[in-house]
């Protein structure tokens, strides 16, 4: 199984709110790395997780199903996944992909946070 | 169908690796030529569903195989699979490829043999498709919400 080629950090920015900073590639040989950075963002008292896509280089399909499966997972503990950085294009698969009907996105890290 | 690239401010040398294997926007799907002995019903206009717009219990299904010994890269295994795909469907049901093959955008038609021998008619966009993978989006109507992407490595 190839290498993922993707590094996630994670950010607790208070009690009930984290953020994963994806840079890199998202595709099916990621799926460890997320699920290990959602294991460290959530919390019993996390109700939100924010997903930074401003360092996302490369997304595949098999990566929108790794977010659907995130999404799931989240749900799952009553709780909110939001997103910022997307640039146009990722924009644009979100939207093509519908995944937007339930991630909602925002311009920015200020304005996700001021929604969460 | 084929569908323009998605349209993007962003210059053609900051486009992520990715660009060219995304089908583009789509507004509601549209199938050009209909194959000679294809059933067209339930797929103009439709929309695209994803998982997230079905009802019921959600599934992932995952399904491998490993070719063992196989002289074939992953790649070669997916250009047989592009080109031969209607060939491998179960009998009394066919796929019908568009004319240019299994590329981004392109929309399929699907007539299905049902039980009770009702024939379900419908298709398939293919949202995206690379060298090592390729995944179809299902429209309205379809019998699941959702996306199905065949991969090699």
């Amino acid at each position: 199984m190839p290498q993922a080629s993707v590094a996630m950090n994670t950010r607790r920015v208070n009690p009930t709110t984290s953020i994963i900073d994806i840079q890199g590639d998202v595709s099916a040989f990621a799926e460890q790395v997320l699920m290990s950075a959602y294991n460290e963002a959530s919390t019993p008292t996390t109700r939100t997780i924010i997903l930074n896509f401003s360092g996302l280089e490369y997304m595949n399909s098999s990566g929108i199903g790794l977010i659907v499966t995130l999404l799931i997972r989240v749900n799952r503990q009553k709780q909110r996944l939001l997103a910022f950085g997307l640039s146009e294009h990722y924009h644009h698969i979100f939207e093509l992909t519908r995944l937007n009907d339930a991630i909602k996105i925002y311009d920015s890290e200020s304005a996700a946070l001021a929604a969460a | 169908m084929t569908t323009s690239p998605i349209p993007t401010n962003e210059q053609p040398d900051e486009q992520p690796r990715d660009a060219a294997f995304w089908s583009g926007q789509v507004s509601g799907l549209k199938v050009s030529n209909v194959p000679s002995g294809a059933l067209n019903l339930n797929v103009d206009g439709k929309l695209v569903n994803g998982p997230l717009q079905g009802f019921g219990q959600m599934w992932q299904k995952t399904y491998r195989i490993t070719l063992n010994g196989a002289p074939l890269s992953a790649k070669e295994v997916i250009r047989v699979w592009k080109e031969h795909f209607p060939d491998f469907w179960p009998a009394g049901n066919r796929f019908f490829g568009p004319l240019t093959g299994i590329a981004p955008g392109e929309v399929a038609l699907l007539n299905l043999s049902m039980p009770g021998g009702i024939a379900l008619s419908t298709g398939v966009l293919v949202l995206y498709a690379d060298e090592e993978s390729f995944t179809l989006m299902t429209p309205q109507g379809h019998v699941f919400a959702g996306l199905i992407t065949f991969s090699t490595f």
